[in-house]
């Protein structure tokens, strides 16, 4: 009898520090980051800046150093960064905005929210290309040049605008349109590398190309799409000419032709119930993302001051 | 008579060589390492890496032109120090007095039961754990933590809570082990239960109790699926309970994919320090269990003054109080776990037939984890088939062919426990260092299960030689005896009477195939595709497919379901397993009272 009462005790202590710890936390911002070597974070670090710093940069040594903040969180896909960004009401994270949904709230930067005319005028900071990367060193397949071609034609269209990019240069040059070739190119599949980012539009287009020809996507592509770098090696490492590499980030590299897909916003996302915040600029997100400002409240008062 | 000599030869040759072959996998490994992760220590300078805090890797560097990220480590070794800490405060407590309960303080009914739960807790795959860590431990974490809840108390309960089974099994065998005259002697001179357990028995067993804590750090040290879902990984120290840090199995896991040249070798360096320190491990565990078996041999009394860990309590009453906590909290932790996977996963699971029959869809919204089943199954199948007949071979060669204890066949017996100790992301290392060239750098079913296969020879090897030991030498003798050869011997009857252990271990080893993620992630590929056609294609096992879809959180009633799949394939595994070895323990008694008669 003594026992089970001492048990209950115990359990009784336990829940009341619970619950007294509970009530007296304020919580700081929980910045989540996706990895290094990711188009996204590699994007986001170069352009996010208050004036003086950037997020990643070249330091004395001439080696890079990354400025976000020790305690991010790390992210290695978009649906993860997404998901902790849905379930922490104190987290803000960023992200492609072709993976945005409804589970978490955009924000404006600079005063301009992420859309078609923001982006393509320049209002809205935060964007990147999307890159095919194909092989210099030698000549591409029958197969993967026709793909191409695709890609550069005017069927893409209506895979970038479902997945939420922009094409650049709208009306100024219509692009061309796509006609099949007689019959499908023979040859070994094509090799789809690169971003998570682009997963949704190449896969779209990759149907729909495959459709063309009427055969199965399957027999068709081989996709492992494991982040830009990724798709960059397996350029480089091309010895077949069956490589399309996907990129997220801008690409300039000696042995590899870059062709411009379209244009990608970063979003910059928090808890759809965080309504702290609403609009930044480039220097308070530079400062929430280094570690400086650790507070919701404290942006708060920095707007309400300027 | 000269044809028997060959072909007697010929089995000695064939038997030696599979050991051999293990031996030298050994050495492959550490060769591989050394070699890949050398010009990495010496561009980037041995000290800067291993002291260096700042950790951000650039992927345009070469080994050729001035580095332009910073490689240093020393973040994660002490991250990975910490996180091991903690585990041990918590699963080495828990485990220690969990193992006191079962053997001292449960009511015979329930032994069974108790026993039950240490098994499943240790056969559930660390992607599950990791999977519950996010899904579970996170959000409730978060209730009181400044941020999301990962960090260093999330990090040391999901590993504290897997060291424990393996705490717990070797305590319990060591407190098992101390003579029951101890136990009569001090009850003889007036002391209660409680006061014998704590003031005799548990000293007596120290050092055994000490070793399995030390394995259990091992095990914490080497650990990379659980921890990687929930201690946050940013680079950098653990500056409180809540704070994101980085270990250094994560370190591997998370960046192999997309490694530059010089980024690469400093990730297999990092490998190469991980290996350094399970070993330091090993040895002290080696130390220590040589020290436990010396002490048993003295049979001395108790040494008198018995010295009082600090640790243990000192009040006999706490500390069974303590016991019946910690087993009570082990039950409710299988509980809860199985509870809630099952629970959030089996609606999902039975209610979409797409999940498990679905067709893949190119590119498709749909979720089907038919592709996934069908590579786990031949990965399983490739991997058994490689290891199985070399790990039996082998096991045959090192108890049938040689003298216990010449030079070398200790030499191949450390080579294979030192296998058995490897952590298993560094043979996903090895994998992606030695077998991915091979096949022209893309992952592929094959590259993985070569990786598997050699992890899985250590468990064969033992599995085997113990039911080997258990096949009694009358049998052996009089075959000889009757004039057959000693292969003949060896094919015809001293195989088929091990035959039980050999399924056991083919058992136990489909079990690892199914319930590992970390080996397979780089080697086999981790993009969820179609049905692989060849072993060459690449393909996803069904714990890759629960840590990409967990971590991805598009698909999370999937991953659910994903898990109780898993979760069910193992825990049925484990149990067969367990009916098998029992099995096999019951023969090998009757054969030895039959010898005694």
């Amino acid at each position: 009898m003594k026992f089970g009462k001492s048990i209950l005790l115990l359990l009784c202590v336990c829940l009341l520090v619970s619950f007294v710890a509970c009530s007296h936390v304020e919580k700081k911002i929980t910045v989540v980051v996706r990895e290094v070597g990711s188009g996204t974070r590699e994007a986001f670090d170069g352009m996010v800046t208050d004036g003086v710093h950037f997020l990643a940069e070249t330091d004395e040594n001439g080696r890079i150093r990354h400025n976000t903040t020790a305690s991010a969180v790390v992210q290695t896909k978009n649906g993860a960064l997404l998901t902790s960004v849905a379930s922490d009401r104190n987290a803000i994270g960023y992200l492609s905005l072709s993976s945005v949904n409804e589970s978490v709230r955009m924000l404006s930067i600079n005063g301009a929210f992420p859309n078609e005319a923001a982006l393509l005028d320049g209002s809205y900071p935060l964007q990147r290309p999307y890159v095919i990367m194909t092989t210099k060193k030698l000549p591409l397949s029958a197969r993967a040049a026709d793909f191409l071609r695709y890609l550069q034609s005017d069927s893409v269209k209506s895979h970038v605008e479902a997945a939420g990019c922009f094409l650049p240069g709208r009306g100024e040059s219509a692009l061309p349109a796509f006609s099949p070739l007689s019959a499908l190119p023979s040859g070994e599949k094509i090799l789809l590398r690169g971003s998570t980012s682009l997963e949704k539009l190449i896969l779209s287009a990759a149907r729909d190309y495959a459709k063309c020809y009427g055969v199965n996507p399957d027999d068709l592509f081989d996709v492992q799409l494991e982040g830009s770098s990724v798709g960059r090696k397996a350029v480089e490492n091309d010895t077949s000419g069956n490589v399309i590499g996907l990129s997220s980030v801008a690409v300039e590299a000696d042995g590899i032709n870059a062709h411009l897909l379209c244009l990608d916003a970063i979003a910059v996302v928090v808890h759809p119930s965080n309504f702290a915040v609403s609009d930044l600029s480039l220097a308070e997100l530079y400062d929430i993302f280094c570690g400086k400002t650790q507070y919701f409240s404290a942006i708060e008062q920095g707007t309400k001051e300027s | 008579m000269n044809k028997v000599r060959v072909k007697e030869f010929l089995g000695k040759l064939i038997f030696g060589g599979a050991a051999l072959f293990c031996a030298a996998s050994v050495i492959a490994i550490f060769a591989f390492l050394v070699f890949k992760g050398f010009p990495a220590f010496q561009k980037i300078g041995v000290w800067e890496f291993v002291f260096g805090d700042v950790w951000s890797p650039s992927r345009y560097d070469t080994y050729d032109a001035p580095l332009s990220g910073y490689y240093g480590i020393f973040t994660m070794i002490v991250g990975t120090i910490a996180a091991t800490a903690g585990a041990l405060l918590i699963g080495g407590i828990l485990g220690y007095f969990t193992a006191v309960f079962l053997t001292f303080f449960c009511p015979k009914k329930l032994q069974g039961l108790f026993a039950s739960v240490i098994h499943l807790l240790a056969g559930i795959p660390s992607v599950v754990y990791g999977f519950f860590g996010i899904s579970f431990l996170l959000p409730l974490l978060s209730l009181v933590s400044p941020n999301n809840g990962s960090g260093l108390l999330a990090a040391s309960l999901i590993l504290g809570i897997m060291i424990l089974p393996t705490v717990t099994a070797l305590s319990q065998s060591a407190l098992e082990s101390v003579p029951q005259s101890y136990y009569d002697a001090s009850s003889a001179l007036g002391c209660s239960h409680a006061e014998t357990v704590f003031r005799i028995m548990i000293p007596a067993a120290r050092s055994g109790i000490t070793a399995s804590l030390i394995l259990g750090v091992g095990r914490a040290l080497g650990e990379t699926m659980a921890i990687v879902m929930v201690a946050g990984n940013s680079p950098t120290y653990p500056k409180g309970l809540f704070h994101s840090f980085r270990v250094l199995t994560a370190n591997i896991v998370m960046e192999m994919g997309y490694a530059g040249e010089v980024h690469e070798g400093a990730l297999v360096a990092t490998g190469v320090v991980l290996l350094f320190f399970v070993f330091l491990i090993n040895l002290l565990f080696l130390l220590r269990s040589s020290k436990a078996i010396r002490e048993k041999n003295k049979k001395t009394s108790v040494r008198k003054p018995i010295v009082r860990q600090a640790l243990l309590p000192h009040t006999p009453t706490l500390g069974r109080l303590l016991s019946v906590l910690s087993a009570a909290f082990c039950s409710t932790i299988l509980l809860l776990l199985l509870g809630f996977i099952l629970f959030r996963g089996l609606p999902p699971l039975l209610s979409r037939r797409y999940l498990l029959f679905g067709k893949y869809e190119f590119g498709g919204a749909q979720i089907t984890l038919l592709p996934s089943l069908i590579a786990t199954l031949m990965a399983v199948l490739l991997s058994l088939g490689i290891a199985i007949p070399l790990g039996v071979m082998t096991a045959v060669f090192l108890h049938e062919y040689t003298k216990k204890n010449s030079l070398a066949v200790r030499l191949i017996r450390s080579a294979i426990d030192t296998l058995a100790g490897v952590p298993s992301i560094v043979y996903g290392l090895f994998g992606v260092v030695a077998f991915l060239p091979l096949f022209g750098g893309s992952s592929s079913v094959l590259a993985g299960s070569l990786t598997v296969s050699l992890m899985l020879l250590p468990t064969v090897v033992r599995t085997t030689e113990e039911s080997l030991a258990a096949v009694p030498d009358g049998l052996r003798e009089g075959s000889l005896a009757l004039g057959a050869g000693k292969v003949r011997t060896i094919l015809r009857l001293v195989l088929p009477s091990a035959l039980s252990g050999i399924f056991s271990a083919v058992i136990l080893s489909i079990g690892r195939v199914i319930g590992e993620s970390a080996p397979f992630l780089w080697t086999m590929g981790s993009v969820m595709t179609a049905i692989p056609r060849s072993y060459l294609d690449s393909g996803t096992t069904l714990s890759v497919a629960l840590y990409q879809l967990a971590g991805e959180g598009w698909h999370i009633e999937e991953a659910y379901a994903t898990a109780v799949i898993l979760i069910l394939l193992v825990l049925s595994l484990n149990l067969s397993a367990r009916a098998v070895i029992g099995h096999l323990k019951r023969k090998s008694t009757k054969g030895k009272e039959a010898r005694s008669r």
